[in-house]
């Protein structure tokens, strides 16, 4: 993520040679960029050829969009957990966006050095920590916490908007929103934070000898020079957000149709994947869960490519690549 | 940099999260994979433990069966069924230290037991459900199936509700309506009238049920079919082979990965209930309704209880019966069979006879002396009006037509 000024007169120092070393390195890169590119195809291409039969009886579309999952009745729509898995992930990235470049501002800007390092360490820390850790947190802890504030929420705001309506049973959407957030907020936290720490001195020397106070900084220096290094690790955290599994399953409800309220018992298509696998023995049963899998595939390719072409936005306004 | 750090602290924290889930109970949804005999040397051996309340059956008096203790390789592998898993992990150490042969089984789940015996890959499969005729067709090459019960097991409705002076009785009518969301409160007429001097509350049902494929929910929705016409109505469409299985379409409550899962959930919520292994539910300590059964009796779900349910006057041929709703009086009504699977000619799928001997003895084994580890662990024996018939499903195994055991 850091910049490095690359130094000048390095080609002066070195030109290619013929087939030299240099040969020798850029046609390793392009064989390693082959490489990581063939799992991902290959990937696709094998799931596709798996779940044929599913595309066959359903049609792409009616997969898709269908709103029952029924294995018992060899009935398979993808929706609910495609809503799941986008409301989760949103739910999610509204909490830890805010929370987390303001933990990376607070670690870069403000704390004094000593307290830097400390809670520079425990968000590592947080990001260390394993998802089930994270899941059976919150199911015994967060999801009970959580009860009393989403009773609060459905008996009010509820009571006009079905989308925050009761009842609060407790696993849901929101649980699992919020039990992503923090699982996301340390990875954004850290990366934004060596954004933060690489703005060069010059800059920030540049507004303070103007007179400018510690936001101005903040405001006029470190974000503008940030913004697309804070966005690249937004994607980071979003495709963790997608992806992520056992600790979904252990508290979204694990219900296969669409919730009304946040508060309902929902399923992303990663923790139904992780449910069903293991004694799927209906017909098609498998091959479904499996074209669950390229879906999840596909929806992640799609945000993140959309991410990335913010991304590039917002870095072109700057005139600056991080 | 950081990197250094973070990775030991990741190491610090994974050490954390095997160690919960270590503590997390039994009935894990994960697939361990445990050569159950590594630690028999830590663990009291066969002749110990079986004093003289083991449950040895009566039809057998001990000392009578003698044992042969073929080594064969000196191992047997075998997978299926998570719920037989503790007791098989107890009986293959026991069976280690009586015979030197290693027990390695898979806890990867009925369905995938059965797969892994179809595709020969294991000398037997475990299985909580017997074999459907379209499994038997598929495992036709290998040649003809035998299945052997081995074990029995109940699944209790538990319950959370606060300041109850007695465990609660349900009729077969209140657990349906409760599982399809028509009975919604705790002291609807219908529970109330079964309950007379309970001070039932005017609390939610909140239901929590499995969202993993389960042979619980098998043993489960195969008692509510056999029970209930509704039933078979709002979640098979009338057809009870689709509200009948490891999974069904639920009309409602939460999912739950686990027994444990599901304990979770109940326990979190006041008016919640559910369905657990008795086992799990006696380990620890969760209280459950009494059923009535179909004589009409009301049935405390226990260790007594399963194996008469278990014990009918008799059994089909090939040994593939359903308990569900049993018709034996003091017998407790959602019960259930674990059924070992092995091919009756084992010249095509073992490597050497030998291989087959140890099978055989193991198996041999199991349904006598192996019995008394099942009672410790909550599993229910081989009732001794069964035991004939387990003991000729074991001789009838054979090698290219030669019998195996004499």
């Amino acid at each position: 993520m850091t910049t490095t000024s690359r130094p000048q007169g390095i080609h002066a120092l070195r030109r290619p040679r013929g087939l030299g070393q240099d040969g020798v390195f850029r046609l390793t890169l392009r064989v390693v960029a082959v490489l990581i590119v063939i799992p991902v195809l290959w990937m696709m291409v094998d799931t596709f050829a798996e779940t044929v039969p599913v595309w066959e009886r359903f049609g792409i579309p009616g997969f898709v969009t269908g709103l029952r999952w029924a294995p018992s009745f060899t009935i398979y729509g993808a929706l609910p957990f495609i809503y799941g898995t986008l409301l989760t992930s949103a739910i999610a990235m509204v909490i830890a966006v805010p929370v987390a470049v303001l933990i990376a501002l607070l670690i870069t800007e403000i704390l004094p050095p000593r307290a830097r390092t400390w809670v520079a360490v425990a968000v590592d820390l947080l990001a260390a920590i394993p998802s089930v850790v994270y899941g059976l947190w919150g199911l015994l802890v967060l999801v009970p916490v959580l009860r009393p504030f989403e009773q609060a929420v459905a008996g009010t705001a509820g009571k006009v908007v079905p989308f925050l309506a009761g009842p609060t049973p407790g696993p849901s959407y929101f649980a699992a929103g919020v039990v992503v957030s923090i699982m996301i907020i340390p990875i954004i936290a850290a990366l934004s934070r060596e954004v933060f720490a690489a703005t060069p001195r010059l800059q920030r020397e540049a507004v303070r000898a103007l007179g400018g106070t510690r936001w101005d900084v903040i405001r006029t220096v470190v974000i503008p020079l940030g913004r697309s290094g804070v966005l690249a690790a937004i994607i980071l955290g979003l495709a963790r957000a997608i992806g992520e599994t056992i600790a979904v399953t252990m508290v979204i409800g694990n219900a296969p149709k669409i919730g009304a309220s946040i508060f309902s018992p929902g399923f992303t298509l990663a923790s139904v994947i992780a449910n069903e696998f293991n004694e799927a023995n209906q017909e098609l049963h498998p091959e479904a869960l499996i074209a669950l899998g390229l879906v999840l595939l596909v929806i992640s390719v799609l945000v993140n490519g959309l991410a990335i072409l913010i991304r590039q936005r917002f870095a072109r306004g700057v005139g600056r690549v991080v | 940099m950081t990197i250094h750090r973070s990775r030991r602290l990741g190491a610090v924290a994974l050490t954390t999260a095997v160690f919960i889930g270590a503590c997390s109970g039994s009935g894990a949804t994960t697939a361990p994979s445990v050569a159950a005999s590594d630690v028999a040397s830590t663990g009291p051996s066969a002749d110990a433990s079986s004093g003289p309340s083991a449950a040895s059956p009566a039809g057998s008096p001990a000392g009578a069966v003698t044992y042969r203790c073929s080594k064969g390789d000196g191992q047997l592998n075998g997978a299926g069924s998570t719920f037989i898993f503790p007791l098989l992990s107890k009986m293959g150490e026991d069976y280690n230290a009586k015979c030197g042969v290693k027990l390695n089984y898979q806890s990867i789940g009925s369905g995938g037991g059965i797969k892994q015996w179809t595709s020969n890959t294991v000398d037997f499969g475990a299985s909580d459900a017997y074999l459907k005729d379209s499994e038997i067709q598929a495992a036709a090459a290998n040649g003809e199936p035998v299945e052997i019960p081995v074990t029995f097991g109940a699944v209790v409705v538990a319950y959370n509700l606060q300041g109850l002076s007695a465990p609660i009785q349900m009729t077969p009518e209140i657990v349906a309506g409760i599982f399809l969301g028509t009975i919604t409160k705790w002291n609807d007429p219908a529970i109330v009238a079964q309950n007379a001097g309970v001070n039932l509350p005017d609390t939610d049902i909140s239901v929590v049920h499995r969202s993993d494929g389960s042979g619980t929910t098998s043993i489960f929705t195969t008692y509510l079919t056999a029970v209930s016409p509704d039933w078979v109505t709002a979640v098979g469409g009338g057809d009870p082979t689709r509200s009948a299985g490891k999974e069904v379409e639920w009309p409602t409550g939460l999912g739950a990965s686990g027994n444990e899962g599901v304990t979770q959930g109940i326990n979190q919520t006041d008016g919640g209930v559910g369905y657990v292994e008795l086992a799990y539910a006696l380990k620890n300590n969760i209280p459950f309704a009494t059923l009535q059964n179909k004589a009409g009796n009301f049935i405390v779900p226990s260790l007594d209880s399963v194996k008469a349910a278990a014990d009918l006057a008799s059994y089909p041929g090939d040994l593939r019966f359903n308990l569900a709703n049993t018709d034996s009086p003091q017998g407790y009504p959602i019960t259930g069979t674990t059924w070992v699977i092995v091919y009756k000619d084992l010249s095509k799928v073992l490597k050497s006879q030998d291989r087959a001997n140890a099978l055989v003895d193991f198996l041999w084994w199991a349904i006598h002396d192996g019995q008394a580890d099942a009672s410790p662990l909550f599993y229910g024996s081989i009732p001794a009006s069964l035991l004939a018939q387990d003991e000729a499903a074991v001789k009838s195994l054979n090698w290219a037509g030669t019998p195996l055991l004499p």
